[in-house]
């Protein structure tokens, strides 16, 4: 059932058993797993069904020091959340990312891989993937009749990325949920939380919505769903009974923001495969209906030993072509890849055929830093709530490692033959100036044991709260390499199941 | 004012300097005295390098990289690279093992980077 919050049915007062504020991949996937139980379930949204301008101004926000994108375009506001401009990009964390490391401050993660394990194959379903075959490369290639571009068990190792449709939440699972109990709010902002007078339970919403007044939702449990910018933001800006907003006692909340820096030009690789340019490692392949892209990235027991963080590196569509008989490339770009004689004379000293430039990409991990940070500014929405600001902070010492890593592929692709590999010794000046970013909000609720250093459990209820729950990649204690929405979803499935217990007579 | 060709060249003046150089050679050139190769077999693959197929190829990549200090027991440290069995062998070890300087940002096998500063001032005295 879907509502206007502008335009509410009158007579009853409001209430629900769970509210859930977001309509997103955690919010969608949360609702539907506890649809048709009996419960009143309310799914707030406040955005509608198609993007406004007037729901993104509530997103919008300043930046510290580091550029980012305009916060009120960084996620979409619309029923699906930011699902409906998403590039599909999926793969499961590793092990080692939830693990405790010694060379990474504040890592450890409540829970480990295999709490989460059982809940990935549902998420795998709901995204509209296949049986996850992430680190099956060498099949995968097999299958693809490729071959491997690095040999196995060196410290980089080749794994995969699988590409949702993508799953557009909004529309494939709207008509299920407008058949549902669920009853959709649209348009509907969630501006306050009311607790009890012991300020351990959350008790009632406050809605704001255009054209009228604020309404009142009474609640028995409530679940933050609404991505790593809005939760901090809808917690700090809770303030009318808790100084501080609620779950802040230890001014934890917003902190450890994290990003996967994306560096596009930072490297590129001359690939040496057949003719064609394209080898298996350099583009996207299919196997029956599903589509992989590969990736490289340092193995577990590399960065361990090495105390490296992560980098998934993935390869881009050829660029520049080297023609042997002119001795020279068909195009150039000298501020990214410097001289084009040298470029020149690497591939002629190749002495094969036709090759192709490729440039890398790479989202890496980041070590979780307490000054990268959502805040309240002093500048208010149109419902009164305090707009955000980010400071996203980027660490050299990140940086250093991903570098590293590109070392270290580039030795595993010169010992295969497979490529030559450039890395923009301008990479460190450029850094903060070029690094984009991929649209991934995380840490700023994050679990953890010690209340001190996190906002919400390993079950993601927030600390010191009886029903108050967070879902989506604020939770992440550290954020891992790869692109976080398949484990959003597995972990708004284990808060699902967390949920059916507490709601069991 | 300098773009970022002219720092990238210096970046690769500081790698290629006296460091990396210096050290990938420093410990060929005291095992093997200089007058030794030019006694044996081996300093004849030093001679064939001009003659190998990609030896355009390394002058031009030489002329990217040719520069002050560069030359310093350049001949030892590049015979000691070549003499088991040639350069193409000498070439791949580098790449099995690792061992790449940096060229305007690429990473170039040890030998190749050697060969090309050799090749590119080849015919001056030394």
């Amino acid at each position: 059932m879907f509502l206007d919050g502008r335009t509410p049915p009158g007579g009853a007062a409001l209430g629900a058993d769970l509210a859930i504020i977001g309509a997103g991949a955690a919010g969608i996937t949360l609702a539907r797993a506890l649809a048709g139980r009996g419960l009143k379930i309310a799914l707030i949204e406040s955005g509608g069904l198609e993007w406004s301008e007037a729901a993104a101004d509530l997103g919008a926000g300043s930046l510290g020091e580091q550029h980012y994108g305009d916060l009120a375009y960084v996620r979409l506001r619309q029923f699906g959340g930011t699902t409906g401009h998403w590039g599909g990009w999926c793969r499961e964390l590793d092990a080692i990312d939830f693990e405790p490391r010694d060379f990474v401050p504040l890592s450890g993660w409540p829970i480990a891989k295999s709490d989460l394990a059982p809940f990935y194959p549902e998420a795998q379903s709901i995204l509209q993937l296949g049986p996850a075959r992430y680190d099956d490369f060498a099949a995968v290639a097999a299958e693809a009749k490729a071959e491997a571009p690095i040999a196995p068990g060196g410290d980089m190792e080749a794994v995969l990325f699988e590409f949702s449709p993508p799953t557009r939440m909004g529309e494939v699972y709207r008509a299920e949920l407008e058949q549902s109990d669920v009853a959709v709010w649209l348009n509907t902002t969630v501006s306050d939380i009311r607790l009890s007078d012991d300020l351990t339970t959350v008790t009632g919403l406050v809605l704001s919505r255009d054209g009228a007044p604020p309404l009142a939702m009474a609640v028995r449990h409530v679940v933050a769903a609404c991505g790593g910018l809005s939760n901090p933001q809808l917690l700090l800006n809770a303030d009318s009974q808790v100084a501080g907003g609620i779950g802040n006692a230890h001014d934890q909340v917003g902190r450890c923001f994290a990003e996967h820096p994306i560096v596009e030009t930072f490297a590129a690789i001359l690939a040496l495969g057949p003719a064609t340019g394209a080898p298996f490692a350099f583009r996207d392949t299919s196997v029956g209906n599903r589509r992989y892209r590969p990736a490289f990235q340092p193995s577990a027991a590399a960065r361990r030993a090495k105390g490296r963080l992560s980098t998934l590196v993935t390869i881009n569509e050829p660029g520049p072509a080297f023609d042997p008989a002119t001795g020279g490339f068909d195009r150039w770009d000298e501020a990214r890849l410097g001289p084009q004689a040298t470029g020149a004379a690497i591939a002629a000293l190749s002495g094969a055929g036709p090759l192709r430039l490729h440039y890398r990409s790479a989202g890496f991990e980041t070590r979780p830093n307490p000054d990268s940070r959502v805040t309240l500014t002093a500048a208010r929405d149109r419902f009164g709530g305090r707009r955000i600001k980010l400071d996203w902070r980027l660490s050299d010492a990140d940086l250093d490692d991903y570098l590293a890593n590109l070392e270290d592929l580039g030795r595993a692709f010169a010992a295969a033959g497979t490529a030559v590999i450039r890395i923009d010794p301008e990479a460190r000046a450029r850094y903060r100036a070029d690094t984009s970013w991929g649209h991934h909000h995380m840490g700023t609720t994050r679990m953890g044991d010690d209340p001190r250093v996190s906002v919400c459990d390993g079950d993601g209820r927030v600390h010191g709260m009886a029903n108050l729950w967070i879902a989506g990649s604020s939770l992440f204690t550290t954020p891992g390499a790869a692109n976080p929405t398949l484990t959003i979803v597995a972990l708004a499935l284990r808060l699902a199941d967390r949920l059916k217990k507490a709601f069991a007579p | 004012m300098s773009g970022p060709t002219d720092r990238s060249w210096r970046v690769t003046r500081r790698t290629l300097g006296l460091s990396a150089l210096a050290a990938l050679g420093g410990t060929a050139a005291g095992t093997w005295p200089r007058w030794a190769f030019w006694r044996t077999a081996a300093g004849a693959s030093l001679a064939a390098l001009a003659s190998l197929p990609q030896a355009a190829a390394l002058r031009a990549l030489g002329a990217r990289i040719v520069g002050e200090g560069m030359d310093q027991g350049l001949e030892a440290r590049l015979e000691a690279k070549l003499a088991p069995d040639g350069y193409d062998a000498a070439v791949a070890r580098d790449r099995a093992a690792g061992r790449f300087v940096t060229v305007d940002g690429w990473r170039v096998p040890e030998t190749a980077a050697l060969a090309a500063v050799w090749l590119a001032s080849a015919g001056q005295s030394r």
